[in-house]
């Protein structure tokens, strides 16, 4: 061998951290445009709200339950020695690997089932508006309803989230700490509140299983004056990014109110690899009710894509795990059909999909920023959960006194999910070829995301993150 | 997916961690290869990698899994570009990259009592230690990744000039500190 083949070979055996410095600067060009985009990537949120209201009720304050959030060491930092390089990945894997929870079996089979449930009742009748949904967000909130409720209330919600008592706590604490993440790099901050009227008794003990099982913190003031319904409208927007401050702007509680619960959830993250803005085209999107221009992301790699009997699908991975998904349904197939697929939850789910293949795929992806609010009520009421609405039904005595006639005057549900781009190479604007039941083609498909799709954020619950369906980008 | 789970899948026999490697280092990967191979054998060689990975893992724990593959794909890589005919060979940035590095050790034949290529490494990081962060960038993304000059250029914001007297700087320093530690 010659001298200069074996340096080269030796260049191939240097340290991780010389590596990983160089690595870090490869494509830097695009990185450093994602840097001042704020959004580069994915950001969402979602609330959900619901109401307590009450006939009568009188007596002394309460103290507050403020709730810190685990602590996550900082996402690792690639500069300096290999000890500390190594330190801080360790540091971090470490804080990550004490807060997630191994789900079993059983437990993703319980959330595998509600959002097959959920996702096409909470996307339903769309009739060409965006419509946007966290079903993690509200199975949280829903389960934390059920932690106020007793008898045929709370049964009527456990029925619907597939697990009651002691294992529905459980199994809500793993979802809250598997989400969670705060590390600099990716943040997702599922946020709980209560919002309790001076002067109403309560039982601590729900407060405190809400504040150590869900991360819930509590608050206790006058629903009527300015100063408190301030002080929900500024946790909304400081747990949400200000991404819905317009939702919540709108925010006016009813004196009656007795008690309101805030579910969040705050998301930002960046692609794994990002979109190349450069590549970035005008085009035109087919929405559901007419034309609209949009900016269309594009991207090629060799990747998986995805079809099923009603749509093909395909999806771009998420920083640190998890995939953003992209479901085009076949022309002709409307939502609430594609919605009914059980191919498509079974995709998701990651259990054994065998509409795969692997293809150089090119997929145009228009920018968008949708959101959307709905009544949950409604949602609630058409899926079995009837008494905890109804004023004589309603069973909160787990929280107040039978006597108070606490009930629910609401439940409301909003969001907001926005990407953009960033990455490298070229790809072209080409018309989609082949769509839906059929396999793709061996080699190469193009697929156009030019009328309305469903898209999916799936992370490392079995339960989605936030899904929608674009009408509009 | 993160790196210790998708290793853990490798451990646990799990073949989806050959699915969950693709989606989430194929690119990468596949851009080291294709710096010095056509897109043909890139993709060979990318499958190869995993095939690798895959016999690898266990026992291998990777701390960094994309750095780890990386490596497997720059190793076959070159395998690859030195079993292609000499014409082929001597179009490539492989070749260019070994005309540099004669510049620090010439290209005669490596001598008897040839050193292990593992303690040649170990030099090879402490002289790299000895080097300012942006030169060792410069030197490890041309002869590690054999990126072109032009896109590391482009990435730190210099000129290809730039670029290329750096590399020229670190190749005589590389020449000096190997000399006096008497290796190669």
């Amino acid at each position: 061998m010659k001298k200069n083949e074996q340096l080269l070979d030796a260049v191939g055996g240097i340290d991780d951290r010389h590596v990983n410095e160089a690595d870090q600067t490869r494509g830097k060009r695009a990185l450093r445009k994602a840097a001042i985009r704020w959004g580069a990537g994915i950001c969402a949120a979602a609330v959900v709200v619901v109401g307590v209201g009450v006939a009568l009720g009188r007596t002394p304050s309460y103290a507050i339950v403020e709730v810190e959030y685990p602590y996550m060491a900082p996402y690792p930092n690639m500069e300096g020695s290999s000890e500390e390089v190594n330190a801080s990945y360790e540091a971090w894997a470490d804080s990550r690997d004490e807060l997630s929870v191994r789900l079993d079996d059983e437990q993703k089979e319980i959330l595998v089932n509600f959002t097959k449930k959920m996702l096409p009742v909470l996307l339903a009748g769309n009739d060409g508006e965006n419509l946007v949904t966290s079903p993690l967000n509200v199975y949280m909130a829903l389960s934390m309803l059920a932690e106020l409720t007793g008898g045929e209330s709370r049964a009527q919600i456990e029925a619907l989230l597939g697990v009651s008592g002691e294992e529905l706590r459980t199994l809500a604490n793993a979802l809250w700490r598997n989400q969670y993440a705060n590390d600099g790099a990716r943040t997702c901050i599922p946020a709980n509140s209560i919002w309790l009227r001076e002067g109403v008794k309560w039982n601590q003990e729900p407060l405190d299983v809400l504040a150590s099982s869900y991360y819930a913190s509590s608050y206790q003031g006058d629903f009527g004056s300015d100063g408190y319904t301030k002080a929900m409208k500024s946790w909304l927007n400081e747990q949400t990014g200000g991404l819905l401050s317009d939702y919540v702007e709108d925010i006016q509680p009813d004196a009656n109110t007795i008690l309101t619960l805030l579910s969040t959830v705050y998301y930002k993250t960046k692609w794994y690899s990002e979109f190349d803005p450069d590549e970035t085209t005008d085009g035109v999107f087919h929405g559901a009710s007419g034309d609209v221009d949009a900016e269309f992301m594009h991207y090629e790699t060799d990747e998986v894509y995805y079809w099923g009997d009603t749509f093909a699908a395909v999806r771009h991975t998420i920083d640190e795990g998890g995939y953003m998904w992209f479901v085009l349904p076949d022309e002709g197939m409307d939502f609430d059909e594609l919605l009914a697929d059980e191919g498509l939850l079974d995709m998701l789910s990651g259990a054994s999909y065998k509409n795969y293949k692997r293809l150089i795929v090119n997929k145009s992806i228009p920018k968008f920023d949708v959101s959307s609010s709905l009544d949950l009520s409604e949602i609630m009421t058409g899926l079995g959960i009837t008494d905890v609405f109804d004023r004589f039904a309603a069973d909160f005595t787990p929280l107040v006194a039978g006597d108070q006639n606490a009930y629910l005057s609401g439940a409301t549900h909003a969001e907001r999910v926005a990407i953009d781009e960033e990455g490298i190479t070229a790809a072209s604007y080409v018309e989609m070829t082949m769509y839906g039941a059929a396999p793709p083609p061996d080699e190469r498909v193009e697929i156009v995301f030019d009328r309305p799709f469903l898209f999916v954020i799936t992370e490392r619950n079995s339960i989605p993150l936030f899904a929608g369906v674009v009408n509009n980008p | 997916m993160t790196d210790r789970e998708i290793v853990s899948l490798y451990h646990s026999r799990d073949e989806s961690a050959i699915r969950e490697t693709e989606s989430k280092y194929g690119r990468y990967l596949f851009g080291v290869a294709r710096n010095l191979l056509d897109s043909e054998d890139s993709r060979e060689c990318v499958n190869d990698t995993y095939l690798r990975a895959w016999n690898a893992m266990p026992p291998h724990m990777p701390q960094f899994l994309r750095t780890f593959l990386g490596r497997i794909t720059r190793a076959l890589a070159i395998d690859r570009i030195r079993a292609m005919n000499s014409v082929r060979r001597a179009a490539s940035v492989y070749a260019v990259s070994l005309e540099e590095l004669a510049e620090c050790v010439g290209d005669g034949d490596t001598p008897e009592d040839t050193l292990e290529n593992k303690r040649l490494a170990e030099a090879l990081n402490l002289w790299l230690d000895s080097l300012s962060v942006g030169t060792r960038q410069i030197f490890v993304r041309r002869y590690y990744y054999f990126d072109p000059l032009r896109e590391i250029a482009a990435d730190l914001g210099a000129s290809e000039a730039k670029v290329k007297s750096a590399l020229h700087r670190a190749r005589l320093s590389l020449r000096e500190y190997l000399e006096r530690e008497d290796l190669l």
